[in-house]
C-alpha cells in the first residue's frame, strides 16, 4: 500500500512517528514536505516538495493532461488562487501522480481541498487529518480559518479524527459518520515507559505541563491554581516544558505570585528527556480549552505519570475519572486544587491511579496497534474505490 | 497671545479627548499630532498626522529651512539612529518633516503622551528649548517594562529625554522613581471624573441576585481577562446567581469569547458590550453591584473612579494605583494578583451579609466625591504647563 502523506508543515515529532509507525507496519511513505526537510533527515520517506519547483515538472501534465487541466481550474475558479499559485499547485499533483499513490492522507485539514482533482480526476481517495485547532478554535476566532475549513467541508469526504470528541463535533458540519475514521495516534510504549520505580510518600509534589505558550493552553490559570496550592501549605515543584525560561512576561507573574522558586521553565526536551521528565513527575496538569485529544497526557500516563486536567477534547477517552486521573470541568481551580490537595495527603492513592493510568495507555493507546487499524482503513477505502470504479467500468 | 502646546497622542481616549477641550476652553492653542487626526475632528480643527506630516516634507520652503539646519538634520538623523528604530535616511526624513512644522507652529511645550514617542521630539526640544512633558499613565513605565524583552531598552532611551513627567497617579510616580527618575521631575495629576455623568444615578439598585458583575476593559493579556472564566466556574459552583458584563474590545476578544463559550455555564449569565460613550458607562455602572478588574497593572484606573462614583463597589486584584482609589475593607476590596478564590469567598461574603454592600457602596461613593474632578485637573495640568514654561501664560 502507497500513502501520500500531504501537507505535513514542519512536522511534529508526533506526525513523523506516526507515519515511522505506518511504516513499520509496511506502508510504503510519500509525504509532502514544506519547510524544513532537515526534521525529515534520518527517515526513509520518499519526499516530493509542494512549495519548491524543478524543470522535471513541466513534463508531467503532458502525462495526466486531464488532471492537470482540472487542477488548475479548481484552483483558480473554486479557491481563487493566482494564475501563477494554481499552475505550481496543478504541475504539484501531477508529480504526486505520477508517484502512483493509492490514498492521499493530508495532515493539515485546511489543506486538504487542494488534493480534491485527485479524487475527481485520479480517483483517489483523499482523507483529512483533523487534529484540534482547525476544527475547534481556529474557525472561532480567525475568519479566514473559517473559510478555510468550509472548503475543505466542501470538496473532502473522508475525515480522520483523533477523538471520538472531534469525530461528534465533525459530525456536527454535516459530514456522515460513515466517512469519519476515529483513529487515536496513541504512544509508542518502547519509548514512553516507566523507567524507575517510583516511590509515593508525601513529599513535595513534582508536576509538570507539557504546553506551548498559545492562549488556549490556558497557562495563567495554571499559575492561579498554583497560587492557590501554595496558600493552602501544599509544597510542590512545577516543571512547563515548551516555555522560554527567560520569557518575562510569565516571570513577572510568578514572581507577583510569589511563585519563581517552585516553577521552572524548560524550552524544549527531546524525547528521552521528557520521558525521564514524566518518570520523575508524580502529576501531569493541563489547564488547556482545546485539543484533539493531547498526546503529552497520553505518554505521560505511560510513565505512570497521573493526569489531573479540565476537561476539553479527548480527555474523557484518555482517562477514566478517578481510576486513572481526574478530568475536572474547564476553568473550575478549587476543583483542581481539591483533587491535587487529596492525591498529596494520600500517597497509596497516588499508587495505585499511577499503575492505573499507566496499565489503561498500555491497554488502549498502543501506536503500534492504532497504526494496524489505520492500514487496514486505507485498504478499506482503497478497495472500496477500485470496487466503484470496477463497478462502473463494468 | 495664545500659548502654545503641541499634544502627541496615540489612540484617542475620553479622558485625553476632555483634557484637550479644557485647555482649548481655557483659551490654550493645541496642536495635535496624532496617528489618528480624524478621531480628535470635534475637537481641533489644528491636527496632523505623521503621515500628512510627511507630505509636506519636499517643499521650496523647507529646502531653504533644510539648508539653514543642515547640521541639526544631520545630529538628528543619527540621534534617531541610536535608538535603534530608524537608519540614517529614515532619521533624515523624520527631521526634515518637523521642520516645517516647528517654525509655522512655534510650540512653547511639547506634551507627549507616549513615553516611547519621546525620542522624536527630543531634539525638537532641545534645539529650540522648548519644554518637554510626558505623561506617565502605567503600561510604558510597569507593564511593558516588566513584561516584555525591549521594556527595558525603550524606557532606557526615552525616560531621559524628557524635561518633566506628569504621572496619573502616586504610586506610578513611585515606580518611575524606582527607575531612576529624580522626584522633582515628577508631578502627579490626577485624571479626574465628569462628576455630571458619573453620579449615582436616579434609580437605586437593590441588593439582591442575581448579582450584577460589570469588568471593562479592552481585551489585552494586561487586563488578566483569564482570571474571570474562573471565577464565572467558582461562582457557578459555588451556586450563585449573577449576571457579568464585560464592556471592551480588542484582537483578544474573540478569544475570550471562546473560553467563556466553553465553560459549562448558561450563556444567559455573560453580556459583552463594544465599548460605550461615558453616559452609556456610567448606566453601566449605576446598574451594577461590583466592579471586577483582574488586571496585571495599571496606572491609576480611571474605570475603578468612575465605577465607585456611581455606587458600584470595587472588587480588584492589587495592582498600581488600586491602593489610590480603594481603601480596603472601607469601600471595595483589594485582593492579591491571582487570588481567584479571594475574590469568590469576598463576593460570597457581601451576599452572606458578613460585608454590607451599603456600606461600601456609601463610602465608595463618598471616597469618589473627594477626588479632584476633570476640571480641578485641567486646571493643575495648565499650572504645570506655566510652571514648565517659566510662569509665562
Amino acid at each position: 500500500m502507497k500513502v501520500f502523506f500531504g501537507s505535513i508543515g514542519n512536522p511534529t515529532t508526533f506526525i513523523c512517528r506516526r507515519i515511522e509507525a505506518l511504516q513499520s507496519g509496511g506502508i510504503e511513505v510519500m509525504v509532502d514536505w514544506n519547510y524544513h526537510p532537515k526534521s525529515l533527515h534520518g527517515k526513509d520517506f520518499q519526499l516530493i516538495s509542494s512549495v519548491k519547483f524543478n524543470l522535471k515538472r513541466l513534463f508531467f501534465p503532458w502525462l495526466f493532461p486531464k488532471l492537470f487541466l482540472h487542477s488548475f481550474r479548481f484552483f483558480r475558479q473554486k479557491l481563487k488562487y493566482s494564475p501563477k499559485a494554481s499552475l505550481k499547485k496543478a504541475l504539484f499533483l501531477c508529480e504526486v501522480a505520477f508517484r502512483q499513490p493509492q490514498v492521499i492522507h493530508v495532515q493539515w485539514t485546511a489543506a486538504a481541498m487542494e488534493y480534491y482533482p485527485m479524487e475527481k480526476v485520479m480517483n483517489i481517495p483523499v482523507i483529512a487529518a483533523v487534529r484540534g485547532t482547525q476544527l475547534t478554535t481556529s474557525p472561532k476566532i480567525s475568519p479566514r480559518s473559517k473559510k478555510l475549513l468550509e472548503q475543505t467541508l466542501n470538496y473532502i469526504q473522508w475525515y480522520q479524527t483523533v477523538s471520538f470528541d472531534l469525530l461528534k463535533k465533525l459530525e456536527t458540519h454535516d459530514v456522515p459518520t460513515k466517512n469519519i475514521i476515529n483513529n487515536y495516534n496513541g504512544v509508542n510504549l518502547e519509548v514512553f515507559k516507566n523507567l524507575h520505580q517510583r516511590t509515593f510518600k508525601q513529599q513535595p509534589l513534582s508536576m509538570i505541563m507539557v504546553a506551548r505558550n498559545y492562549w488556549s493552553k490556558c497557562i495563567e490559570s495554571s499559575f492561579f491554581m498554583m497560587y492557590e496550592l501554595d496558600q493552602r501549605g501544599i509544597p510542590f515543584e512545577f516543571t512547563w516544558v515548551g516555555a522560554d525560561p527567560k520569557d518575562p512576561y510569565y516571570n513577572h507573574l510568578l514572581e507577583r505570585l510569589n511563585l519563581s522558586s517552585k516553577v521552572q521553565f524548560i524550552d524544549r526536551m527531546d524525547a528521552d528527556e521528557l520521558v525521564e521528565a514524566y518518570n520523575k513527575s508524580d502529576l501531569i496538569i493541563s489547564t488547556s480549552v482545546a485539543e484533539g485529544l493531547a498526546n503529552v497526557i497520553l505518554e505521560a500516563m505511560a510513565t505512570g505519570c497521573i493526569p489531573v486536567v479540565w476537561d476539553c477534547e479527548g480527555m474523557k477517552e484518555a482517562i477514566d475519572q478517578g481510576i486513572s486521573g481526574f478530568v475536572l470541568p474547564f476553568g473550575q481551580i478549587s476543583g483542581m486544587v481539591d483533587t491535587i490537595h487529596e492525591l498529596y495527603l494520600d500517597p497509596e492513592k497516588r499508587k495505585m491511579l499511577s499503575l492505573q493510568s499507566e496499565q489503561r495507555v498500555n491497554r488502549l493507546f498502543n501506536e503500534k496497534i492504532h497504526a494496524e487499524k489505520m492500514i487496514i482503513e486505507y485498504e478499506k477505502l482503497f478497495n472500496l474505490y477500485h470496487q466503484n470504479s470496477d463497478d462502473s467500468s463494468n | 497671545m495664545k500659548p502654545i502646546v503641541w499634544q502627541i497622542t496615540g489612540q484617542p481616549s475620553p479622558f485625553i479627548q476632555q483634557k484637550l477641550e479644557g485647555l482649548i476652553q481655557n483659551e490654550w492653542d493645541v496642536f495635535l499630532i496624532t496617528p489618528h487626526p480624524d478621531d480628535y475632528a470635534s475637537i481641533s480643527e489644528n491636527r496632523i498626522s505623521k503621515k500628512q506630516l510627511d507630505k509636506q516634507r519636499w517643499t521650496l520652503a523647507n529646502f531653504f529651512r533644510i539648508f539653514l539646519h543642515l547640521t541639526w538634520v544631520i545630529k538628528t538623523a543619527k540621534f534617531y539612529r541610536t535608538t535603534g528604530q530608524h537608519d540614517f535616511l529614515d532619521g533624515v526624513k523624520i527631521a526634515v518633516a518637523f521642520l516645517p512644522l516647528v517654525q509655522k507652529k512655534k510650540p512653547q511645550l511639547i506634551h507627549v503622551q507616549w513615553l516611547y514617542e519621546t525620542y522624536l521630539f527630543a531634539p525638537l526640544a532641545q534645539r529650540w528649548g522648548i519644554p518637554l512633558l510626558v505623561s506617565i499613565r502605567g503600561s510604558q513605565a510597569n507593564y511593558y517594562l516588566d513584561t516584555t524583552k525591549n521594556g527595558k531598552l525603550k524606557f532606557s532611551i526615552n525616560a531621559p529625554l524628557a524635561t518633566h513627567f506628569h504621572t496619573v497617579g502616586s504610586e506610578i510616580a513611585h515606580r518611575m522613581q524606582q527607575e531612576g527618575v529624580p522626584v522633582d521631575k515628577l508631578t502627579t495629576l490626577y485624571n479626574g471624573i465628569n462628576p455630571n455623568i458619573f453620579s449615582e444615578g436616579k434609580q437605586e439598585l437593590t441588593f439582591s441576585l442575581p448579582l450584577k458583575l460589570i469588568t471593562v476593559g479592552n481585551y489585552h493579556p494586561r487586563k488578566n481577562h483569564s482570571a474571570s472564566i474562573s471565577l464565572m466556574m467558582e461562582l457557578e459552583k459555588a451556586g450563585v446567581d449573577y449576571q457579568w458584563s464585560f464592556i471592551g474590545e480588542g484582537e483578544d476578544q474573540l478569544k475570550f469569547q471562546y473560553l467563556v463559550n466553553s465553560l459549562p455555564i448558561s450563556s444567559a449569565r455573560i453580556h459583552f458590550f463594544q465599548n460605550q460613550s461615558l453616559e452609556e458607562m456610567a448606566k453601566h455602572y449605576q446598574n451594577s453591584h461590583f466592579l471586577l478588574s483582574f488586571s496585571t497593572s495599571e496606572g491609576l484606573c480611571n474605570g475603578v473612579l468612575e465605577a465607585m462614583a456611581c455606587g458600584c463597589v470595587p472588587l480588584v486584584f492589587d495592582a498600581t494605583g488600586m491602593k489610590e482609589l480603594i481603601d480596603p475593607e472601607v469601600n471595595g476590596s483589594i485582593l492579591p494578583w491571582g487570588d481567584v478564590l479571594g475574590m469568590r469567598d469576598d463576593l460570597l461574603k457581601f451576599i452572606q451579609g458578613e460585608k454590607s454592600w451599603w456600606n461600601n457602596r456609601k463610602e465608595a461613593l463618598h471616597k469618589a466625591k473627594k477626588f479632584p474632578n476633570q476640571d480641578t485637573s485641567t486646571l493643575n495640568w495648565i499650572h504645570l504647563y506655566q510652571k514648565l514654561m517659566g510662569g509665562e501664560a
